[in-house]
């Protein structure tokens, strides 16, 4: 969105309710965005900060906020800004929320003030009232040494503390806070984001360039051709294995049954009911599918956690935010968006096929023991 | 006068094997009292085992009546069949210890046909205990099937057989396989349970040496009754009508 001076902190919620006119639109926050310095003239690190509406950032951010990026929820985030607004007003000291790198880089505890210098202006002083991991949509790095598209960290604050503060500072060059970044969720049924999409790219009032399309990255990222081709070979394997795995238990369920022939047959003409065999079986199949889906749920996470982080299943994406990026920034980028869990509706097919599975493995033990005569198992010497 | 437990008439057992039919029995009669013990005689082939597996619930007659401790075993149900092999016969196998599980021990094997009528786990010991008492494997309560010899096998398979109480105990060559010294040793556990429980027995045996020691003998030849030998200390007035009435030849010994 291009810079508009003209537009203070009082007109915040003007603007705001302007853009909640927009069909399909969910939430909106206003606020103001840009790089910053911080550490002296020594450490000269680029930081970017975020002055966003705490008022509703929680409602607009909250789903794309995950726990890679806070143990703690958004709303509990903003909250904590909320309830230092008048004290940091007052004091020229704005509340702010740190990732973990800024912290690290300028050896912040919990309270302790620094100043980031709003270059050509001058310094403010924020208050690190809270640590993140991460605060998403600003790709920081500390070792990728702080150039212009990578900073080497990230702070969060709240528009309606930063910008008195802001001004005030800053009151005597003339300057006063613009709005200059809007962070837009609309609903998610389609109609609503090629309503929001279309607001924010035509017309006259609401245009956001760059728009940076979260929904139309990971779309993207979904459907490019690396990820596909990777998920496919995956795909293959995992099948291929699962039915490997599958053809071994029936047929170990029917050898199983097979070398206990005996054994049923004493129980069969020791007055075993049909039904009370099957119990047993069912029983027995039980456990066995039981404990294997537990040792493969335990594994396969095993294997998730360890291995998927390392993998990447999508190439580059071409449009909004990565579309152009400096070398250093290229790895750094794949982290965003954070990593989608597809859950396909195919899933559930799968999974009702392989109960079915086991019931047909039952289903045929059952068989198995109960069809040949008792007396034939169990006399050696026939007339 | 004691009560017939087993009464066969006219029985006639006829098996198809791919397009042959073997008559196994035709037209057997039978009659065991309650408290008898008996064997059957015969050569391979004779149709003793067929008789057995009719008695036992585990075959079904193709003609003719069978009438065990008031169980037509031609008009049973699935439910009632299970009944009746679950609690009116017990069996005893050739091979040692054949109605044995091995993975588990004496006890849990004369505890099993209790489980499996819903006896609670309290009685079920009691009863283990009683029954292992008197096969005499006092002691070895807690040895698996492998771990004992033919003998203590075919005593602990009798006291499964035994666990439910049945009202007949059905022998297919029970001495079959047992050297016969430990022949000898369980016909006479077979005779002192015979004796204690008032249990009826009927041995199935092509071993004639066992007619000598069973009240009763009767031999099969094509599967009708041939002939039949009783035992008796008492005069021939004590022996039930329906022995006496019979016309095939007899012979008494002693």
């Amino acid at each position: 969105m291009p810079d508009n001076p003209s537009l203070n902190s009082i007109a915040l919620d003007e603007e705001t309710n302007m853009y909640r006119t927009i069909p399909g639109l969910a939430s909106v926050t206003l606020g103001y965005k840009a790089k910053t310095i911080g550490g002296g003239n020594i450490l000269a690190l680029a930081i970017e900060v975020m002055a966003v509406d705490a008022n509703n950032f929680a409602s607009t951010a909250g789903s794309s906020w995950t726990g890679q990026d806070s143990p703690d929820a958004l709303s509990s985030l903003m909250s904590q800004l909320r309830a230092g607004r008048s004290q940091g007003i007052a004091s020229n000291v704005v509340p702010a929320i740190v990732d973990s790198a800024t912290w690290t880089s300028l050896h912040l505890s919990p309270n302790t003030t620094f100043a980031l210098n709003f270059f050509p202006y001058g310094p403010i002083t924020l208050q690190a009232v809270a640590e993140v991991d991460h605060i998403p949509t600003i790709s920081d790095s500390a070792s990728a040494g702080g150039t212009d598209d990578v900073p080497s960290g990230g702070v969060l604050v709240d528009y309606r503390t930063f910008a008195p503060v802001y001004t005030n500072d800053f009151a005597q060059l003339g300057t006063s806070l613009p709005i200059n970044y809007a962070w837009v969720r609309a609903r998610d049924d389609s109609a609503s984001i090629a309503s929001v999409r279309k607001a924010l790219t035509t017309g006259c009032c609401f245009i956001l360039d760059p728009l940076y399309d979260r929904r139309a990255i990971v779309t993207s990222l979904q459907n490019d051709p690396l990820s596909v081709d990777l998920l496919g070979v995956l795909g293959i394997g995992a099948t291929t294995a699962m039915l490997l795995a599958l053809a071994g238990s029936l047929i170990a369920s029917w050898l199983s049954a097979r070398n206990r022939l005996t054994n049923f047959a004493v129980l069969r003409a020791l007055g075993a009911a049909p039904s009370q065999l099957a119990g047993m079986l069912m029983w027995e199949q039980s456990i066995i599918y039981i404990t294997s889906l537990l040792l493969g749920l335990f594994f396969g996470t095993l294997l998730s956690l360890l291995a998927l982080p390392v993998m990447i299943f999508t190439s580059v994406a071409t449009t909004g935010a990565s579309s152009d990026l400096s070398s250093s920034a290229f790895f750094i980028v794949q982290n965003i968006p954070p990593i989608q869990i597809v859950l396909p509706s195919t899933l559930w097919v799968i999974l009702g096929a392989l109960v079915g599975i086991c019931i047909v493995a039952l289903a045929l033990m059952v068989r198995v023991v109960s069809r040949p005569s008792i007396s034939q198992t169990l006399r050696l010497n026939e007339d | 006068m004691a009560e017939p437990l087993v009464i066969c008439d006219n029985l006639v057992k006829i098996y198809k094997v791919a397009d042959l039919e073997v008559v196994a029995l035709q037209g057997l009669d039978l009659e065991v009292m309650a408290g008898e013990i008996m064997a059957i005689v015969g050569a391979s082939g004779s149709g003793k085992s067929t008789l057995l597996n009719i008695l036992s619930g585990l075959d079904l007659p193709s003609a003719g009546k069978c009438i065990v401790d008031k169980h037509d075993l031609t008009r049973l149900s699935q439910a009632e069949r299970v009944g009746y092999q679950r609690y009116t016969v017990g069996h005893i196998w050739q091979q040692s210890g054949r109605n044995l599980l091995q993975e588990l021990t004496i006890r849990a094997n004369v505890e099993l046909p209790q489980v499996l009528g819903g006896v609670d786990a309290g009685r079920r010991a009691r009863r283990a205990q009683e029954l292992l008492e008197l096969v005499g494997l006092k002691g070895m309560e807690k040895k698996r099937p492998d771990q004992l010899s033919g003998g203590e096998q075919q005593r602990a398979a009798i006291a499964v057989a035994l666990a439910n109480q049945p009202k007949l105990l059905l022998g297919d060559e029970p001495t079959g396989e047992l050297d016969s010294t430990t022949a000898h040793e369980i016909l006479t556990l077979l005779h002192s349970v015979n004796r204690e429980l008032g249990l009826t027995i009927l041995l199935v045996t092509h071993d004639v040496a066992i007619a000598a020691l069973v009240d009763r003998t009767i031999a099969i030849r094509d599967g009708r009754t041939s002939t039949e030998t009783v035992r008796r200390e008492a005069p021939l007035t004590s022996v039930s009508e329906h022995t006496a009435r019979r016309n095939t030849p007899r012979v008494c010994a002693h």
